[in-house]
């Protein structure tokens, strides 16, 4: 049985906690706007439409709330809240620990999001995560977002590894079909279900044990 | 033994595991004695029927097999206990024991778990006569040092109380032992009882959890 040499994780809700942080920014970006939206409803929504792409979510927003600003001025505006903010979300519990006993054998460890670079790299030097990663990709940035198997395919092609060296590591149906796109095996998590507690689990579970 | 010879303070030595949609791929089987258990009380070959019952045992995933017979019965205003319907659902399930399978590499994780030093034990609210037929017919006994049905000791999940009585029973430390189930009742399970737990949905993840552990992390 092959193992895998290379783990690619997803970001938001698989390795950091942006859940709660995300639904925040969108209150405050669409109460910029228009003062009288329920926080609770806009919070709601935000949890609704999980997986979906920034620009999917505003759109559905304006939609649901009768919003008249443009999806371009509420997506940029989220953008500069979550940049200037973004240093509040944190790693779920765990995982530091489990890049750095994958990286102590010798796995290959890449990120490949949605999330624009900006706040991305942000988030991973404000965490004191990005010296774990050997490439980090914002598929956003590429022009090609999940499920668009793009990202993943090229990072596949430049290593010279085949695909069944490859595992992709999320949390959403749109991350399976991402890396079920690429052809390359996924494990799919909802960190929610557990709690939070995933990598503190699977880290004292297996990887502790040899 | 070297794994737990030099154990780690929250390092896991105990695993306790789920039967149906964690061990055994179990979802389509289980839907399908679901609706066999009503043959003689319905009409089958009535779709509507039919969809009522597959989609009533999917919403209810972790639910007690009572339960979902009781609301199933009230539904179609059909009067017989759900008591008997469950007894009905097990023999289906033990006649039809050999269509079960273990998901892929399962068994290999448990071994080298169980080659670690490690307990491996399962605790399910299937009933103990199906159980112990799914692990007879795939020769596992000797990997589990306890074998345990909550329905057939009279406390379903998420009651916590046969997951305490095994971490009493053990004498180790409650965060030795982690629990692998597949829905909320199971997290619930695990935390009513303070220990730490995994839930993974097996089919989102192709069926190939264990397969994936052992490639990536083990």
């Amino acid at each position: 049985m092959m193992k895998k040499n290379v783990i690619v994780f997803d970001l938001d809700d698989t390795l950091v906690d942006g859940q709660a942080f995300c639904g925040e920014v969108m209150v405050r970006t669409i109460t910029k706007y228009q003062h009288d939206i329920n926080r609770n409803s806009i919070l709601a929504h935000h949890d609704s439409v999980r997986g979906r792409t920034i620009v999917d979510l505003y759109e559905s927003a304006k939609k649901k709330f009768g919003l008249t600003t443009t999806v371009k001025e509420l997506v940029e505006t989220d953008a500069d809240i979550m940049l200037r903010d973004c240093y509040k979300i944190t790693p779920f519990e765990g995982v530091r620990e489990t890049l750095k006993h994958l990286r102590a054998k010798d796995k290959k460890l890449v990120i490949c999001t949605n999330r624009k670079s900006d706040s991305l790299i942000a988030i991973l030097k404000h965490n004191n995560l990005l010296h774990y990663f050997d490439e980090v990709i914002s598929c956003v940035d590429a022009g090609y977002e999940k499920p668009d198997p793009k990202c993943l395919n090229d990072l596949v092609k430049r290593s010279g590894l085949s695909r069944e060296n490859f595992l992709y590591f999320g949390d959403s149906e749109k991350d399976y079909r991402f890396a079920k796109n690429a052809g390359v095996e996924c494990m799919i998590f909802d960190q929610y279900l557990n709690g939070g507690q995933l990598f503190v689990n699977l880290n004292m579970s297996f990887l502790q044990a040899n | 033994m070297l794994y737990i010879e030099t154990m780690k303070k929250g390092q896991k030595s105990h695993f306790v595991f789920d039967v149906d949609d964690t061990l055994a791929d179990s979802y389509e089987f289980n839907q399908q004695m679901f609706v066999d258990t009503f043959a003689p009380y319905t009409d089958l070959s009535n779709p509507v029927t039919e969809k009522y019952l597959r989609e009533l045992h999917h919403n209810s995933r972790g639910v007690a097999m009572a339960l979902q017979f009781e609301k199933a019965t009230k539904h179609f205003g059909i009067e017989i206990s759900p008591s008997k319907l469950v007894r009905i659902n097990e023999l289906l399930h033990i006649d039809n024991v050999s269509k079960l399978r273990i998901f892929d590499s399962a068994v290999e994780v448990i071994t080298k778990l169980k080659f670690l030093g490690c307990d491996v034990s399962v605790c399910s609210n299937r009933q103990l006569g199906s159980l112990d037929k799914i692990i007879e017919k795939h020769a596992i006994k000797g990997l589990f040092t306890n074998i345990i049905s909550c329905a057939d000791a009279g406390h379903e999940k998420p009651d916590p109380h046969c997951l305490n009585m095994l971490i009493k029973d053990s004498g180790k430390d409650k965060s030795e032992f982690i629990y692998f189930g597949d829905s909320k009742t199971d997290f619930q399970f695990a935390a009513n009882a303070g220990i730490d737990c995994i839930i993974v949905d097996h089919y989102l993840n192709q069926k190939k959890f264990y397969q994936m552990i052992l490639q990536s992390f083990l």
